[in-house]
């Protein structure tokens, strides 16, 4: 298994959280996700003993869901919206930069394996359109030029991890609501920054 | 018009900390619940819950003290919150996770007294990274002071929450569907019958499935008695709603109002007016599976009732402005391409159906439709719903397939001389 | 008064069993609704949508799925409406716009159901003017299945067959939406017993077979329903053919037997009778070499031999025969000597079983109205692969199922208890107390059992096998299904008297009481696990006489080889399966060259012996066979071409099985028989022989530790006998057991009494080819 013990025991853990082992199958992915960026076919095999499921079966599970990349990915996700409330603000002019920046097609990951792009459904972020995420990390009330500048500063930077509160207050613009408090959490990985999966971390 | 302020009081007060324990007690946090596990009855709470008329703030609108009142008899029930929030136009749930976590599971904790449940699941959306961390150290920070697991409050009442991630399916929220990711499944919808979430839910047993603002509802109701919340709002649609207002306003944001004024009204008091002081010329009243309103229709009622009485839905409750300048097809093509995308695949109408029907608007909006389209796309419409009517009757498994046709009976009802101008009617050789 | 269900369809007044669903009540009244998902023997899940119709309700009429709705009384149903034709032809027109042009090339084109819909209910034209969605066509997912993604319309029905039926999933949708396909994992294709039903129930030509592909149209050939022999259920089946060449076996749905399911086994095992291996030449030994014969002069030499009637002759029988081959037989040993004549069949597991009456026995149906299923035998899976599908369905409907079994994992997926090695030892008894075991007190004790009981290997006691089977009769009301397992052993049972099985052959035959032997389509020198043994008496015997589809390695020791008819296809005859249920097997094609059916053999033999016989046709057999049976229940042919009893007739019987007893033996080996291997007829069988001639062991991890065993091969040595095997690892094993699965040539060769060594391969592992 190419599972470490740490992450063999992390999953362990979160299997005996559900009342039936196959519950387990939605945190574990993204426990892979955030291992190697992607569903690697390993991945579903170690997986697929844990829960006790064919590999097939697993693997049908994780291409349904967008979240689950089945291609290696970069380093930063950005994941622009371009669902009606962005649309209708503009969206599509910040793909359009975001695309020409990165030189990046939808689903695309760059050579060096630092960007990918994708142009998303609804984030949620729908007050504060045109909207993005970085490693599911929102950014409000973008432009395009701005947009830009997220992507040069990400380039330069390289943070460890991605603070919304803190990209939101460099680039970002009007807000679906008061964000009041920062609390300093972000993403380490291309899977969402959450305390259970152990891929949040607090910026010092 | 001003708002009313219930849910989104203790965020407002306290802006620092609200998302935190200490603030939330400091504010009569948990008081509720704890009187509630302490010298209330399980009856008494659904006595309440039915007298203040709530209806699910999710999107179908069903009376929440009815859909308890079905909820089976077993040894084993579940409570599962659907924070899977994915209805384009909508981010009303994100506040209340992100905000004020703990009203929620005051909320969990009251419902679960009531329904004898003993463990809950909180199903949020993966993309909301930020309010699932949120919730995830409030419920930790109730664990620690008691307020879940074992003997809570000193009462006989154990409960667990399972804070769960979805992975980026909006079919996630159609309750079945939620059901069976939640079981490791693909999100794909559930025949409905047999499989009655009150009767044959996760892991096939008595469920409830409650939307995050029904449940973050249920301690103010249950502070201040069904009777006081069912005065608030109007006869049909009671209580106070948070609209989630955005597109091409000056204002954008979450508002909590009780209902019963327009939509006019309501864009131009707290919404602050069109941008640039443009016209309306459509908008949408309840997130993107809404058939749209013209711009001389904001005098509807942001009642469920009223909504519903003009053929169209209030739904999640979210509201979307199109000013003059907006091109609608562009717009429709939006829509329709999200619900294609967003089609689990089960059923063939809406699998098919859905992408033809975005393959066909993307010609017409690149200057490729043919004269045949018009009438191609409402028949493709009208095989996944048929008679094109309202409410919408399906060929499909879920309402997702009808969702899809919304945008576009909207724009052939009211805006089909804007598809025909796009339509050339001379062959280019 | 009964309780049927009325409903109106369409105006008409039907009538209905309660709970059924709206579309098998109007298909059983006649009316058709359209249907594409929707299988009588899957559970409905509602997906094409081809199936509404329009019922009324207090709200109006409303559109509904037929298949997931039950009847309720006083329905009214409209299946013609115009919103129904509407919603018939708007599901059709979506089926077909991502559906590519493949008719001219496709198999399913004349049996394809959605042909046949579109052209009743569907649209003219297309009016999709966009680009179809394109797959790689088509894919390999496993050796005999191919799979074309692009034809699938995406009905779940083979995904719901692997998951619900074969309990095997390794077929799934992947993706989301318009770009869902069905799809294996990599490196893991679509090896299941049974995914040959895929292909049958697949709608479109997704799924189509090496076997069949591209062999011939449906209006081509030529059909007759038939009982497949290939083990004991005896699951009926329709043959198909074209220009005299066998093409095809579906599995044809007997709702007591096989519901429409076949192994893959018995689908595709057939394609030896075209093998240009087949004998078709009568053959004598001279001087160590075989020559070509007339069948009138075997006939002649053989004659010489028996007229004086003091010839001591003797019958080894294998398991492909007909009932009337065996009454053949049988009359031939009462016409040439008085004295009590013993069969042996070619079974290295025949014991004295549980018959008579004090044993009540079950039929196949009883599994699915027991409390509870008690399995003490072979491994169902490998050996009665169609049983194990009826014990899953059991299961699935509530029946509790209880194992015992220490190497196999079959069953423990969905038994209720799987006893393991801590009960079951090394030499397969059971070592734990069972009335003290706590599911026995919970689902057995008192209850209405099923209990399949039988031998797990050749070393066994029979003590072991019986000591469960008698707790369970006197502690609960027990019916027993006797798990022999090979082709018509049962048929043997009615038919013949003093029945012995190879252990008792190879203790009683020698020359002493041997002058002429018969071996009759078997081969146990290559098979049987006293090979050796056998090998060794055939070379002392004066005259040996084998009958066979081929040559093989009994045949090369024996003084004549006889080319006979397969049983399958070439000869009319009837079958008896493990419920002492006989159905009739039919023939559709000519058998090539000189070959004669076994029966055809012995009683000619007897004219031309001038032995007495009043046995001149195949019907006389056949009324011999059942002579003693009243005449409503004997199947005889006319009875059993009535309509009423095409899924065959039950008449229980208790043999004369006179197997001297097994022993407790210590055995260092678990020998077995996968269901697949390299028999006669499965290495002349294309599709099959791709499958199952690899010889392979399984051991512990003990076992590969302990031996430093490397590259997934290792050898197999004792004395001058070398064999180079692939392993896998079963940690269900005991540690030191090692697992051989006999029915692979050379593996049966070892003496399994003595020590083998196991030592790592010195041949790296070649290339994969797959």
């Amino acid at each position: 298994m190419s599972w470490d013990e740490k992450l063999l025991k992390q999953a362990k853990k979160i299997i005996k959280l559900y009342p039936q082992k196959r519950s387990a199958l939605g945190p574990l992915l993204h426990l892979a996700q955030s291992k190697d960026g992607y569903i690697s076919d390993d991945s579903i095999s170690v997986i697929s003993e844990l829960v006790g499921i064919t590999e097939v079966q697993v693997k049908s599970v994780s291409t349904f869901y967008s979240m689950y990349k089945q291609e290696p990915t970069g380093k930063y996700l950005l994941s622009v919206c371009k669902s009606i409330s962005c649309e209708i603000n503009n969206s599509s002019e910040v793909i359009k930069k975001v695309q020409e920046f990165t030189g990046l097609n939808n689903n695309e990951t760059d050579e060096d394996g630092f960007f990918t792009f994708e142009a998303v459904e609804c984030i949620g972020a729908c007050g504060g359109a045109p909207a993005m995420q970085v490693n599911y990390e929102t950014v409000e009330g973008l432009t395009a030029e701005n947009a830009i500048n997220l992507c040069s500063w990400l380039k330069e930077k390289q943070p460890d991890i991605v603070v919304a509160d803190d990209m939101q207050e460099d680039f970002g613009g009007v807000k679906s609501f008061d964000w009041a408090i920062s609390d300093s959490t972000g993403a380490t990985s291309t899977a969402p920054g959450f305390q259970t999966l152990k891929t949040t971390k607090v910026k010092k | 018009m001003k708002e009313t302020i219930l849910l989104t009081k203790h965020m407002r007060d306290n802006p620092e900390d609200s998302h935190l324990i200490e603030s939330y007690e400091k504010n009569n946090g948990y008081v509720t619940a704890r009187n509630t596990l302490l010298s209330s009855s399980p009856e008494n709470i659904l006595e309440e819950i039915k007298s203040s008329n709530i209806r699910g703030r999710g999107g179908a609108g069903f009376p929440t003290g009815v859909k308890w009142g079905f909820l089976a008899e077993d040894e084993d029930r579940y409570l599962v919150i659907n924070a899977d929030e994915s209805e384009p136009g909508t981010f009303k749930d994100r506040i209340l996770l992100e905000r004020d976590p703990h009203q929620l599971i005051e909320g969990i904790i009251i419902t679960c007294f009531s329904a004898n449940i003993k463990e809950a699941f909180i199903y949020i959306r993966g993309e909301y990274a930020k309010p699932a961390r949120r919730v995830q150290q409030a419920v930790e920070q109730a664990y620690e002071k008691g307020y879940l697991g074992k003997n809570i409050f000193g009462s006989e009442m154990d409960l667990d929450i399972v804070v769960h991630l979805g992975a980026g399916a909006y079919i996630c929220g159609e309750e079945t569907a939620l059901l069976n990711s939640l079981e490791g499944r693909r999100g794909e919808p559930r025949l409905k019958p047999p499989y009655f979430p009150a009767v044959k839910g996760l892991y096939m047993k008595p469920t409830l499935v409650n939307n995050v603002e029904t449940i973050s509802s249920v301690p103010w109701i249950i502070e201040h008695g069904g009777e006081e919340y069912n005065k608030l709002g109007v006869e049909g649609s009671t209580g106070t709603r948070i609209f989630s207002l955005s597109g091409h306003v000056n204002n954008p944001g979450n508002y909590e109002i009780e209902m019963g004024s327009s939509f006019g009204e309501f864009v131009d008091t707290l919404g602050a007016g069109i941008r640039n002081n443009k016209k309306v010329k459509a908008y949408i009243p309840g997130g993107a599976s809404a058939p749209w309103f013209r711009g001389d229709q904001l005098d509807i009622k942001m009642t469920i009732d009223d909504v519903a009485n003009n053929n169209s839905m209030l739904g999640s409750g979210a509201v979307v402005m199109m000013d003059e300048d907006t091109n609608l097809v562009s717009a429709a093509k939006s829509i329709v391409s999200f619900f294609a995308h967003e089609s689990c695949g089960q059923c063939t109408p809406c699998r098919e159906g859905t992408t033809w029907l975005e393959m066909i608007l993307d010609r017409i909006a690149s200057g490729r439709g043919r004269t045949s389209d018009i009438n191609l796309l409402l028949d493709v419409c009208d095989n996944i719903s048929p008679g094109l009517s309202w409410p919408p009757k399906m060929t499909t498994i879920c309402p997702l397939g009808p969702s899809a046709v919304s945008p576009i009976t909207s724009l052939m009802n009211d805006f089909r001389d804007e598809v025909e101008d796009l339509i050339p009617t001379k062959v280019l050789l | 008064m009964s309780d049927k269900v009325h409903l109106n369809v369409n105006g008409l007044d039907i009538q209905s069993d309660p709970k059924k669903l709206l579309i098998e009540a109007c298909e059983d009244s006649g009316i058709h609704i359209p249907r594409f998902c929707w299988h009588k023997r899957l559970d409905p899940v509602g997906m094409c949508r081809m199936c509404l119709v329009e019922i009324e309700t207090p709200r109006g009429k409303m559109l509904v799925p037929s298949c997931t709705t039950e009847i309720t009384d006083e329905m009214v149903v409209d299946t013609e409406s115009d919103v129904v034709k509407k919603a018939q032809e708007g599901v059709l027109e979506f089926l077909l716009i991502n559906h590519p042009l493949d008719c001219p090339i496709c198999d399913k084109a004349g049996e394809c159901p959605l042909q046949d819909q579109t052209m009743a209910y569907g649209p003219g034209e297309s009016r999709f003017v966009e680009e179809k969605r394109h797959f790689e066509k088509p894919i390999n997912i496993s050796e005999i299945i191919l799979l074309d993604r692009e034809r699938c319309i995406l009905c779940a029905r083979c995904t719901r067959f692997s998951d619900e039926i074969s309990g095997d999933p390794l077929i799934e949708f992947i993706q989301r939406g318009n770009k869902t396909e069905v799809n294996t994992f990599p490196n893991e294709p679509f090896r299941s017993y049974f995914s040959g039903n895929t292909v049958q129930i697949c709608p479109v030509g997704a799924l189509t077979s090496t076997s069949y592909r591209f062999k011939a149209r449906p209006w081509d050939l030529k059909s007759t329903r038939s009982t497949c022999n290939g083990c004991t259920m005896g699951c009926s089946i329709e043959l198909n053919s074209s220009q005299n060449k066998m093409l095809r076996i579906l599995g044809v749905d007997n709702d007591s037997v096989n519901q429409g399911w076949l192994c893959d086994k018995g689908r595709y095992n057939f394609e030896y009778l075209n093998s240009e291996k087949r004998l078709k030449v009568p053959l004598k030994s001279v001087d160590n070499n075989f020559e070509e014969s007339e069948i009138q002069d075997v006939y002649s030499e053989l004659s010489e031999i028996i007229k004086d009637r003091k010839t001591k002759v003797n019958f080894f029988l294998g398991s492909n025969l007909t009932n009337e081959d065996y009454v053949a037989f049988r009359e031939f040993s009462k016409s040439i000597s008085d004295n009590e004549q013993s069969f042996y069949i070619n079974d290295d597991l025949l014991y004295q079983g549980h018959f008579g009456q004090d044993n009540e026995l079950a039929k196949i149906d009883d599994l699915n109205s027991s409390d509870a299923i008690v399995v003490w035998a072979e491994d169902l899976k490998e050996k009665l692969p169609v049983l194990y599908l009826r014990v899953r369905q059991a299961v699935k409907k509530g029946v509790k199922l209880i194992v015992f079994g220490h190497t196999n994992e079959t069953l423990s997926d969905i038994a209720d208890v799987f006893y393991g090695k801590e009960t079951v030892s090394e030499n397969f008894e059971i070592i734990k107390d069972v009335s003290k075991l706590k599911e026995i007190k919970d689902y057995v004790i008192d209850k209405n059992i099923t209990a399949i009981i039988g031998k797990s290997t050749p070393q066994q006691s029979d003590a072991s096998v019986s000591e469960l089977f008698e707790f369970l009769k006197s502690n609960a009301n027990t019916k027993i299904l006797n798990a022999y397992t090979k082709g018509n052993t049962y048929g043997a049972f009615q038919t013949l008297e003093n029945i012995k099985g190879t252990k008792d052959f190879v203790k009683d035959i020698s020359s002493e009481n041997t002058d002429l032997l018969f071996i009759v389509g078997a081969d146990p020198v290559g098979r049987s696990f006293y090979s050796n043994e056998i090998s060794g008496i055939l070379q002392g015997l004066k005259t040996v006489v084998s009958l066979d589809l081929f040559i093989h390695e009994t045949t090369e020791l024996s003084n004549y080889v006889i080319p006979i008819s397969s049983t399958l296809g070439e000869k009319d005859g009837t079958f008896t399966n493990i419920e002492f249920r006989t159905s009739r097997i039919d023939k559709l094609v000519p058998s090539p060259g000189q070959t004669v059916s076994d029966w055809e053999f012995i009683t000619s033999l007897m004219n031309f012996a001038g032995l007495s016989s009043n046995l001149n046709s195949l019907e006389d057999l056949n009324n011999k066979a059942f002579e003693g049976i009243e005449d409503s229940s004997r199947p005889v042919f006319d009875n059993l071409d009535k309509p009423s009893n095409l899924d065959g007739i039950i008449n229980t019987d208790t043999p004369t099985i006179n197997t001297s007893e097994n022993n407790l033996s210590q055995s260092l080996f678990y020998i077995g028989e996968k269901l697949y291997g390299d028999s006669v007829t499965e290495r002349h069988s294309e599709s099959i022989s791709l499958l199952g001639s690899k010889k392979f062991i399984e051991v512990s991890q003990n076992i590969v530790d302990k031996f430093n065993l490397t590259y997934e091969k290792c050898s197999m040595t004792q004395d001058d006998l070398e064999v180079t095997v692939s392993y896998k690892v079963n940690n269900n094993l005991p540690d030191d057991l090692i697992y051989i699965p006999i029915n692979r040539r050379d593996l049966n060769k070892f003496d399994f009494s003595r020590e083998i060594t196991v030592s790592p391969s010195r041949v790296k592992e070649g290339l994969n080819v797959n």
